[in-house]
């Protein structure tokens, strides 16, 4: 379903990136129809789908899953971040990103625990959510010094209970308390003689560290474990 | 002490059980032996603890001074009676009692008048902790209206001031024919300013990142953000490691909102190649400055406005103090620093 939009700015084609599929869930008409033009300005994507709640998402997705996810968290029902762990479960592999007004760290943590890779503030501009998808795609994830300080202390938990806890590996806790300083990627990188993308690839493996404990101590509560 | 009392009543009473029944003088002259000695030992012990208590002047001092005056005088008849002094045509047997029925009765009145005093101590005690108590909860409720206020203002004065602009632009541009791409932008662009105006609220109000430490972190990716992209070479030099020195939210949020300003204005206004934060920790003050070497200002009639009183009246309200040193082409220093 296709509205047209008066665009505010009309912005280059940045990027070479084809997707087979894409799924954005968001509530808000406006925002999920912006999202969905600049989306298909500039990228290639093969099949686009929208939708408003997340129990249609749900239904729709699980057999037939998309590469990349954008998931609103308010959504009326069934929450983004609910959604997106039921999804993540069938389909590991699918790339899920979280939508969000504010960047609160609470929020965005626990999304990265539920499966999100990559967080956005919905009044980004779109030329940045592109960047964002692109990125994802690539195998990079955003972090902020708040949330570094979220994973660091979430580790730091589990070193002392479960022993089927993931640990971060010492590059990892390295990375990470820089991150927590407020440091960029490239300093880091710097400071620890690597490039760039090898950071990237850290925080990725970081976050996907944090949902598989965040998995395991779900699956502890109900006592399988 | 109270076990003292016990014990020197018990050992007062003592003598006067008659525990040696016999006829034999030999056994009398015993009895009579273990008597007095007894008897003299309790009484030494009973002056002994007597001026004690009398030194702390109380109406307890009293009692056992009569306690122990009416066991003299037993002791004295008794002893007087045996010895033939004095012919008294009681027997020593009920006179005895009776000196023991009232020595028991003083004693036992001046161990409840201990008691009472005790109890009177800790009632007044737990009345003035109560009293302690209501203090620090007023105090308590009083900080946290005072904070409210102060939130109140922060999001009248960033937010209010902010859509109000958006109102503005917007009323401006629909009287407009057309409406330019540029003015939409510049809505949308304080929109997403207010966006994380919003953030840095939500931030500086949770009291997880009340140390300095996450300040320093926070303040970084900030000001990352506003020299990243701007053209300008610049170094930030703030403290790393601060141990565990705790901010209140109002400290946290002046500096950052003082420092990003300052920052802002210099990328905007100063045209300079280079830009510098340095910020330090030395003992209970925090020194931070903002150099650049730009264009420089001149003080008076500078592009002073609302973003400049707007740092004069945070560091104010932070007790501490800023200064420019600053000339046409000279580049800008503005030095500021406040005491923890």
């Amino acid at each position: 379903m296709r509205h047209t939009i008066n665009t505010f700015n009309t912005i280059a084609p940045i990027m070479s990136l084809t997707l087979e599929s894409l799924a954005i869930i968001e509530d808000d008409d406006t925002i999920r129809n912006y999202l969905a033009e600049q989306v298909q300005l500039h990228i290639d994507v093969q099949e686009l789908m929208l939708f408003s709640n997340a129990e249609d998402a749900l239904a729709a997705l699980t057999t037939e899953p998309a590469t990349i996810v954008l998931f609103d968290v308010q959504l009326p029902g069934i929450n983004g971040i609910e959604c997106m762990r039921r999804l993540k479960i069938i389909h590991p592999q699918m790339l899920c990103m979280v939508l969000t007004v504010y960047d609160k760290p609470d929020t965005v943590f626990e999304a990265l625990k539920a499966g999100a890779v990559s967080y956005l503030l919905k009044s980004t501009s779109a030329e940045k959510i592109l960047e964002a998808i692109e990125e994802v795609y690539n195998g990079g994830s955003p972090i902020s010094s708040q949330i570094a300080r979220k994973v660091i202390e979430a580790f730091a938990l589990k070193e002392k209970t479960n022993e089927h806890f993931q640990l971060l590996s010492r590059r990892e806790k390295e990375i990470v308390e820089e991150l927590a300083r407020g440091y960029r990627y490239k300093e880091i990188a710097e400071k620890l003689f690597l490039s760039v993308d090898t950071v990237r690839t850290h925080i990725r493996n970081i976050y996907e560290k944090l949902q598989v404990n965040s998995r395991i101590e779900a699956l502890r509560k109900t006592g399988l474990i | 002490m109270r076990w003292l009392m016990y014990a020197l009543a018990f050992w007062g009473v003592l003598p006067f059980l008659p525990f040696i029944k016999s006829d034999t003088s030999g056994s009398m002259m015993l009895y009579l032996v273990v008597h007095f000695v007894l008897e003299i030992s309790c009484v030494i012990l009973l002056i002994g603890y007597l001026l004690w208590v009398a030194s702390t002047r109380s109406r307890l001092a009293w009692f056992y001074f009569t306690a122990v005056i009416i066991t003299l005088l037993c002791s004295a008849v008794l002893v007087a009676k045996h010895s033939g002094w004095v012919n008294l045509p009681i027997s020593s047997g009920s006179f005895m009692g009776a000196g023991a029925i009232i020595e028991m009765i003083i004693m036992t009145a001046g161990i409840s008048l201990q008691f009472y005093k005790y109890k009177k101590e800790k009632e007044a005690i737990l009345i003035s902790y109560l009293e302690q108590q209501k203090a620090i909860t007023q105090k308590i409720l009083m900080t946290e209206e005072a904070e409210r206020k102060r939130i109140a203002r922060e999001l009248h004065d960033d937010i209010g001031a902010g859509l109000t602009r958006i109102t503005l632009m917007s009323d401006a541009a629909t009287h407009k024919n057309h409406v330019s791409a540029y003015e939409i932008e510049e809505i949308a662009a304080t929109c997403r300013r207010l966006v994380g105006s919003m953030g840095e609220i939500v931030w500086s109000l949770s009291p997880e990142n009340n140390s300095l430490e996450n300040l320093v972190a926070y303040m970084r990716e900030e000001l990352h953000k506003l020299l990243e992209y701007s053209g300008i070479a610049y170094e930030l030099y703030l403290p790393d490691h601060s141990g565990d020195t705790l901010l209140t939210n109002e400290q946290r949020r002046n500096l950052l909102l003082v420092t990003k300003e300052l920052v802002h204005n210099a990328v905007k206004y100063s045209k300079a190649q280079n830009i510098s934060v340095h910020g330090e920790l030395e003992k209970d003050m925090l020194r931070f400055s903002v150099k650049d070497d730009g264009s420089g200002f001149d003080e008076k009639n500078a592009r002073s406005g609302n973003g400049l009183r707007n740092i004069r009246q945070r560091m104010a309200e932070l007790g501490g103090q800023i200064s420019f040193e600053s000339g046409l082409k000279k580049g800008t220093t503005a030095a500021y620093y406040f005491q923890l």
